[in-house]
């Protein structure tokens, strides 16, 4: 074979050779970079699983569609007398996605076991908003009186504001 | 010669001169004698011009020898074991060995071979520069021609067999090509051309016997089975059967069609070999000039195809890492826009995506906690649970805490197995709970501490 005898020639070939070490070295960093940042944007994507339930959740309770809870005293005035129970409610926290968060709390104090299981299954078995969280009772006297707390939450539009 | 389609070689010592033409067709070399002995003037100017006219047009190139008179033939043994050793100090034993100084010949190395103690030796075909000129000087002045390729007439004879001479495989093989003013003796030891004798002749009949002589003193006695050609002008000479018998047992007479033109058949058909280059006396500046372009044009297809392949060797080089380049760039870009969606509340600082996504949705924890519970009913059906089967195995249930997930329930039943039983139901229906039970005198008293289902 006719190699170019000329020495210049060879500069070009040996420019190439230089080029593809340096190309070389670069990808075989660049591809560890990449690697990293895949690695990156799986933890992002895990972190988007997250936050994503937490909007189809949001979305898809009634509140996103604007829809307001009902006061919550005149559900339990309907099953409890005043001597009873005792309503209070917190502020609403304000979460995004234009809903707020409301909490009420219901002291319960020698209350009927039956007035409390009506009210308990109304917020159940109706088409209630409220959602009991969190109980805290005991009844002391043979199972017909029960005292302690009831906390419901609900959400509702931030629009609609405190009911 | 790749390079060219036909070769035709000439013998100007030769009267007539003879022309053959070897012509390659796809794989496939055929020679023909163009103008042989017997042809007429007007037939063998017609050849010549012939073969001038495809010569000029490109296609073809002049062929021819370097009488054995005036060239040499040599083994030159080294004491190298290395072959590229061997070939380092060929130079200053051709320079010790050779009848004239090194600078005033050519040289070719015709073939390495390995000897019985594992030295190399090479044999060596060699010209001296006056010798040379003098040979294209006769090609000029006889036929008007100037050779592309000038060979050592001993080496052509490695067409042999190409040629119609059925060379032994095996054994040895004496090619006696009787030219005009001399003898010339190839030997071949298995194919193989191992070197060459030659003897002026006078008016007298060949020299036949002295040419036996010296290949005996040369080559030594030849093997048990060995043969004899004789080729060129002239007839067998009547005493050469019995001077072949007495240099070796058993020898055999190979014949060959037309004898008369087969040196130069030989050498046309040598010619288009690609060994025919790397052996042709007109090297450097005896080069053809034909020759001289194309090995130029060669040169310079091949600078141009370097510098092509390098540059796209540099193309693609850069193209890679770009394309890595790129694959990063998006990369990024993409988990940018992926934090960005996720805390458009907060700065995105490069390489803290993670971290201010993360811290956004820790501080959003409560919500989701919160919505979550709230998506999945609230704890209202474990309630449920515990009351149903506290009821089903008569266990009055005296204090309840439900804190999702945390829950502790207090109570009494009649029976250890009801509390037990108790426990079950509530386990299957996925509670996890610590039971803590007290018997008393008239009932079993016990608090179940754990998570809800």
């Amino acid at each position: 074979m006719n190699l170019p005898k000329a020495g210049w020639m060879w500069g070009v070939p040996i420019m190439a050779v230089v080029v593809f070490a340096y190309a070389a070295l670069y990808v075989g960093a660049a591809r560890a970079r990449v690697s990293t940042l895949d690695e990156r944007m799986e933890r992002l994507d895990q972190l988007a699983g997250i936050a994503q339930r937490y909007n189809r959740q949001v979305e898809a309770s009634p509140a996103s569609m604007g829809m307001a809870l009902p006061a919550m005293d005149a559900v339990m005035e309907q099953w409890m007398d005043r001597a009873s129970a005792q309503l209070s409610e917190s502020s609403p926290r304000r979460l995004s996605s234009g809903v707020q968060l409301r909490e009420v709390e219901l002291r319960l104090r020698d209350a009927s076991v039956q007035n409390v299981v009506q009210l308990l299954n109304q917020v159940y078995e109706s088409e209630n908003p409220w959602v009991l969280t969190s109980a805290d009772l005991s009844a002391p006297r043979s199972g017909t009186f029960v005292s302690g707390t009831l906390t419901l939450r609900g959400l509702e539009s931030a629009a609609e504001g405190g009911t | 010669m790749p390079d060219f389609t036909a070769a035709y070689a000439v013998s100007p010592l030769s009267e007539p001169c003879l022309l053959a033409r070897a012509h390659r067709r796809r794989a496939q070399i055929q020679v023909s004698v163009e103008a042989g002995v017997s042809a007429s003037p007007e037939d063998r100017e017609s050849a010549f011009a012939s073969a001038r006219l495809d010569v000029e047009q490109g296609n073809g190139l002049w062929a021819a020898f370097q009488p054995a008179t005036s060239a040499l033939l040599r083994r030159i043994r080294t004491p190298m074991h290395a072959r590229n050793k061997a070939e380092e100090v060929l130079p200053s034993l051709l320079d010790v060995q050779l009848p004239f100084p090194l600078d005033e010949c050519v040289y070719r190395v015709v073939s390495w071979t390995r000897d019985p103690s594992g030295t190399w030796s090479a044999l060596v075909a060699a010209v001296r520069h006056q010798d040379l000129e003098r040979s294209l000087e006769a090609c000029s002045a006889e036929v008007s021609m100037q050779p592309h390729l000038l060979i050592h007439e001993a080496l052509v004879y490695e067409s042999a067999r190409e040629c119609g001479l059925p060379l032994r495989e095996q054994g040895g093989h004496l090619i006696l090509v009787h030219q005009p003013s001399y003898l010339l003796g190839v030997w071949f030891l298995n194919g193989q051309i191992q070197g060459a004798v030659h003897l002026r002749t006078s008016d007298d009949a060949p020299p036949v016997q002295r040419l036996m002589d010296r290949i005996h003193r040369q080559f030594g006695k030849p093997p048990s089975t060995w043969a004899w050609s004789w080729v060129g002008d002239g007839e067998i000479p009547p005493e050469l059967p019995g001077a072949a018998d007495a240099l070796g047992e058993s020898a055999e007479q190979v014949f060959c069609e037309d004898p008369a033109s087969f040196p130069v058949r030989c050498l046309a058909r040598f010619a288009l070999e690609p060994r025919a280059l790397a052996l042709n006396f007109r090297v450097d500046e005896y080069m053809h000039p034909a020759l001289r372009d194309r090995s130029s044009r060669r040169e310079k297809r091949m600078q141009v195809l370097l510098l092509a392949a390098s540059l796209l060797w540099i193309f693609l080089s850069l193209g890679w890492m770009q394309l890595y380049r790129q694959a990063e760039s998006d990369r990024r870009h993409q988990i940018t826009e992926q934090a960005m969606r996720l805390a458009p509340e907060r700065r995105i600082q490069p390489g803290m995506e993670i971290l201010t996504v993360e811290r956004s949705l820790e501080n959003s924890a409560e919500d989701r906690a919160a919505v979550s519970q709230l998506s999945e009913g609230g704890i209202l059906p474990e309630l449920r649970i515990v009351l149903e089967a506290a009821k089903a195995v008569d266990a009055k249930v005296s204090g309840l805490q439900f804190s999702s997930p945390q829950v502790e329930i207090q109570g009494r039943a009649q029976r250890l197995a009801d509390v037990q039983n108790f426990e079950a139901r509530i386990e299957s229906s996925g509670f996890t709970v610590e039971p803590e039970i007290r018997q008393e005198e008239e009932s079993v008293r016990f608090v179940f501490r754990g998570v809800g289902g």
